[in-house]
């Protein structure tokens, strides 16, 4: 975690931390959701989709300061882009794997910074 | 290529007939003869008849002559020549066979065939023994070497070298081969041939060996020959001979002809094959010609090709060049984008510097309150004589002309108070001091809701009101002046006004009030113009000679407010120096905020928290903090501190205020309370605003951004980044609704995200593009490559926020783009900012001190520029205070450097030193009716709002 990006968060909240666990909060649930998604993109190959969902990780990830995760879903991003080969695929199934274990990891901390 | 092959194709052809053409060529030379033949043979023929006749034993066969006339057509040339030699040959063989009966020899070899003859003439000659010679017995010849026989003797003897017809010839004289064993000794190649009448020694047969007769051509000669031998008969045979040579003659006639024929045909033939050659030829030309066309032709396809392929090569080359230009100019838009911006931030920097130069024009006018004020209260010695005896006050005008013109104005007005009830002295003080005591809580409440025009006479009403129970004469003379000043300044305009006043002071005051604000804003437009055109420095003079309108408005807002606040704030910083004189130090503060709070005070606050506060909550926070700081306080503190303040000065002063508080607080708090009650509502929401407000920039009017993004986590931060920059915000999540919201509402920014389900920000921009052309669209993306960057500009965004952004990022972006809404802000609270001090810094009480004494200093000369210049001092200080603070430059987004904006700040410190106070001032200015919603209350507020949206869209019309 990119503890510059979430301190900017931990010091917009107003005091209490709402702000910050709400984003918090906010951010796991899309994750969880858009990995659901891309679970069962996978299941029907559609590259594309994600393509498309790992750019959406990887914004969110990143406006949360998730680095690991954010980098890794660009990975995933450009590689689904390419033209869907077995390959690609391939690659893509275990970059995925990857950045769920990323985010595990990242979940863990984020909630040690803002227990909800 | 097929002309050719055909030309070739026609050669052998050509060359044949060519050939053959050379072959016939000779005949023609022939002919000749042939033709005159007959007539030599007729000529010839004749003598020989007679001898033929002659001649007893020749018994001739008359078909065979026929006959061998007939057969000579076959070979023609043998023919001619076998004649020619016979014919040749009659008189040699006449000699030869002149043995016996010489006559009969010459007779009977002419009968005998001349190829015969040759024949034995061959074998009699020794010398070819040894190839041809007579057989042993006699009786035949042998040809013993065939080969040399044909190479050498057939030439000589027979004229050809055909061995083959010298055989065909022996056939047709009846000679024939002999196959004997005695062939073997001539050898393999001997040839024998043999005729019965053939001897050697019989040389007198030879005659009979004729040549043989063929049996088809046999009958008509022979039936012609039969007549003729009939004849021939009777005539004893001997013409016999003469008929032959006839037959012959005429056979070969008819010979002659044929071949003429043939020559004809050959003639022709040959003709149209010349012709025929000819049009070959004239082919092959025109062909060659074609050829060397085509040739040609093909150089110069050749050549174009050449041409075309440089062409190419240049036409690439250009294209490459366009490419680097295009690229160039891609760099150069950006560049150029980049310049606007910058341009931009220059023209508002312009036009502060401009605001701040009508800030300066308004100081003279100040300048002369100020000195007017000084007058009053430095001298207000003078000032109280003036308004014990009004004639010698209101001539007293030893100053330069400002004064006059302020003395003038206040003169006018110690009269007028000196009708009233109340004792002079008080009467005086109030109305030296009428600003400090009961106007001024109005006054300085009106300041920011002058800015609105319309909103003017709310606050000035309750003034007036105020001012009304103090004393009701004091309205008239009041309202006088200054239509005495505004004829001063032939403003016709305000005549029915004063009369208006007259009967109804309230709407006198009203009215004046005003007018006030449309010259202050007049006046502020001519120091526009001339300032620009003088420049910056002159303002002070030539502004002064054009500040004569400023100046009525100034002697005006000398009566209302400028006075009143020169004096207070004069005071102000002599109560502030008393304060460290009396140690009185408790209790300043408290005054300060009493008087300056609600005019400096509350912009001060805004001032230092341009950048901290939260501008949503700016009317609260100064409302607030004027309310929380002054009102407490108020009661009786600060009066007498300022009345100690002005100890120094004036003494009468000091008293008048000590009465006037009681006075007017009450009033003030009257009229104060109303509008201010709306501030104090939310005075809690204000303390945490301003404990955030470190990063806030000041808007002055809260900016309305659409953002749109389909991440709930990135809108959610997103939005609370705008939150907390003040902005107002609205969410769409989509291209579609990003595009839907637009048509709706106006937007003074949009943030859009580009990758999005249903519509992306691209085709989202490129249609809000169709209709509104102005609104910055800034997308916030990941993909900032430098070809997406490109597609996001080409689709009409105006920036691009890399998406991981950070707060200052935004910050940023959000002051580039919103620089209109918060220059003007910053023109009009900058300023006010100055000169006041925070609240409870105790450095700014030091500051305040400092600046006094400094003050004190200069107050001694009458320069209004020196004392106006110290009064700057504590500004600049309480600037310093505010940059040592370590803000941010709010003019960041502008692209100016903190240095430059320290710069700015400090030119813009300066003007305003001229001014001293000048924020009543700054207030009618007219841009101020962006000022905001901080001032006037909601309402106002909202209306301002408005004015500063119009303000958006021409972001220089504001001053004109």
């Amino acid at each position: 975690i990119d503890m510059e990006v979430f301190n900017q968060i931990v010091e917009l909240d107003d005091g209490d931390s709402s702000f910050v666990s709400g984003m918090v909060t906010d951010y796991l649930a899309q994750v969880d959701s858009t990995f659901k998604k891309m679970d069962k993109a996978m299941e029907t190959r559609d590259l594309k989709e994600i393509s498309q969902l790992g750019h959406f990780l990887k914004g969110s990830s990143a406006a949360l300061g998730v680095k690991q995760v954010s980098l890794t879903c660009e990975k995933i991003q450009n590689t689904a882009k390419g033209t869907p080969t077995e390959k690609n695929l391939e690659e893509v199934t275990s970059l995925l794997k990857c950045v769920k274990e990323e985010y595990g990891a990242a979940k863990i901390r984020l909630l040690e910074y803002c227990p909800t | 290529m097929h002309m050719d092959h055909h030309h070739t194709a026609t050669g052998p052809p050509y060359s044949s007939v060519r050939l053959f053409a050379s072959h016939q060529l000779p005949p023609p030379q022939v002919q000749l003869p042939a033709i005159n033949l007959p007539q030599r043979a007729s000529a010839t023929t004749l003598p020989p008849m007679a001898a033929m006749d002659s001649s007893p034993y020749r018994h001739p066969s008359p078909v065979s002559w026929g006959s061998s006339s007939i057969h000579r057509t076959s070979n023609s040339r043998d023919d001619i020549s076998q004649r020619e030699m016979r014919q040749m040959k009659r008189e040699p063989t006449h000699q030869i066979h002149s043995v016996p009966p010489l006559k009969e020899q010459e007779d009977t070899m002419p009968a005998t065939s001349d190829f015969v003859k040759k024949l034995y003439k061959m074998l009699e000659d020794h010398t070819f023994s040894h190839v041809v010679s007579w057989g042993p017995q006699g009786d035949c010849f042998v040809v013993k070497d065939m080969n040399e026989f044909t190479k050498s003797i057939l030439p000589r003897m027979f004229k050809h070298s055909n061995f083959a017809s010298f055989v065909r010839q022996l056939n047709k004289y009846d000679f024939h081969k002999v196959k004997t064993s005695d062939d073997a000794q001539f050898g393999e190649h001997s040839w024998t041939f043999r005729h019965p009448d053939f001897h050697a020694d019989r040389r007198d047969a030879l005659e009979n060996i004729k040549r043989k007769v063929p049996a088809a051509r046999k009958s008509i000669p022979s039936s012609s020959n039969g007549g003729l031998s009939g004849g021939r008969g009777t005539s004893s045979g001997s013409p016999v001979p003469g008929e032959t040579s006839n037959a012959e003659l005429a056979t070969v006639q008819s010979h002659i002809g044929v071949l003429q024929n043939s020559y004809q045909s050959l003639f022709s033939s040959h003709d149209t094959l010349l012709s025929s050659h000819e049009t070959l030829r004239g082919q092959t030309d025109s062909l060659l010609a074609s050829h060397s066309s085509l040739r040609a032709q093909n150089d110069n396809l050749f050549a174009t090709n050449e041409s075309l392929r440089n062409q190419v090569g240049r036409a690439e080359e250009r294209i490459r060049v366009l490419e680097r230009q295009y690229g160039d100019v891609l760099v150069e838009m950006v560049n150029f984008q980049k310049g606007m911006a910058q341009q931009d931030s220059l023209m508002q920097g312009l036009i502060q510097y401009f605001l701040g130069e009508g800030g300066k024009s308004k100081d003279p006018s100040d300048a002369t309150s100020q000195t007017a004020a000084g007058s009053s209260t430095t001298a207000s010695v003078p000032l109280a004589p003036s308004s014990v005896s009004q004639p010698t006050v209101s001539q007293p005008p030893v100053q330069t002309p400002i004064h006059n013109m302020s003395q003038t104005s206040t003169t006018p007005m110690a009269p007028s108070m000196t009708p009233s009830t109340h004792p002079p002295p008080s009467l005086l003080a109030s109305h030296s001091q009428r600003s400090m005591g009961q106007p001024q809580p109005s006054p300085f409440l009106a300041p920011p809701s002058n800015s609105i025009s319309n909103s003017f006479s709310h606050t000035r009403k309750p003034m007036a009101m105020s001012q009304q129970p103090q004393s009701a004469s004091l309205r008239n003379p009041y309202s006088l002046p200054p239509s005495h000043t505004h004829q001063f300044a032939a403003q016709e305009q305000f005549v029915p006004a004063q009369e208006l006043g007259l009967q109804d002071p309230d709407m006198v005051a009203r009215l004046s009030l005003v007018q006030m604000n449309e010259m202050s804003r007049r006046a502020a437009n001519d120091a526009e113009f001339r300032t620009p055109s003088s420049g910056s420095g002159t303002s002070g003079s030539t502004a002064g000679e054009e500040m004569h309108m400023q100046r009525t408005n100034g002697i005006h807002s000398h009566l209302h407010r400028g006075g009143q606040q020169q004096q207070q704030q004069q005071q102000q910083q002599s109560s502030t120096q008393a304060s460290t004189q009396d140690g009185n130090a408790t209790f300043l503060l408290p005054p300060d905020m009493n008087w300056d709070a609600p005019t400096t005070m509350h912009e001060g606050l805004q001032v230092f928290t341009v950048g901290h506060l939260l501008p949503r909550s700016s009317v609260e926070d100064q409302n607030g903090n004027w309310m929380f700081n002054a009102n407490p306080s108020t009661g009786a503190v600060p009066l007498p501190v300022e009345g100690e303040g002005d100890g120094e000065s004036a003494n009468d002063n000091d008293n008048d205020n000590d009465n006037l508080p009681s006075e007017p607080d009450p009033y003030s708090e009257e009229v104060v309370r109303p509008t201010l009650s709306n501030g104090r509502s939310s005075t809690t929401p204000t303390t945490i605003r301003v404990r955030r407000s470190t990063f806030v920039p000041g808007w002055a009017v809260p900016p309305r951004v659409l953002l749109v993004d389909d991440d709930a986590v990135s809108r959610r931060l997103s939005s609370k980044f705008l939150q907390v920059f003040g902005c107002m915000i609205d969410v769409a999540v989509d291209g579609v609704g990003a595009v839907n919201k637009m048509n709706l509402e106006k937007y003074d920014l949009v943030l859009m995200d580009i990758v999005m389900p249903k519509m992306d920000g691209v085709s989202a921009t490129n249609l809000i593009r169709q209709f509104d052309h102005m609104t910055p669209i800034i997308s916030m993306t990941s993909n900032s490559k430098p070809s997406e960057i490109m597609t996001y500009y080409s689709s009409g965004m105006n920036d691009i926020l890399p998406k991981p952004f950070t707060k200052e990022g935004l910050l940023d972006m959000l002051e580039k783009h919103l620089m209109h809404l918060k220059v003007i802000q910053q023109m009009s609270k900058v300023p006010r900012s100055l000169g006041v001090p925070p609240l409870s810094d105790p450095s700014f009480s030091e500051a305040l001190a400092v600046g006094a004494s400094q003050l004190q200093r200069h107050a001694s000369s009458s320069n209004p520029g020196s004392s106006s210049n110290s009064s700057s001092l504590h500004p600049m200080l309480g600037m310093s205070g505010y940059d040592d603070d370590g803000r941010i430059n709010p003019l960041a987004g502008m692209g100016l450097s903190d240095e430059r904006y320290a710069a700015i700040l400090r030119d813009i410190v300066t003007q305003e030193s001229f001014s001293g106070v000048g924020v009543p001032e700054g207030f009618s200015f007219g841009l101020a009716g962006a000022l905001g919603p901080g001032m006037g209350g909601e309402k106002r507020g909202l209306d301002d709002e408005g004015d500063a949206r119009e303000g958006k869209r021409g972001r220089f019309e504001i001053i004109e």
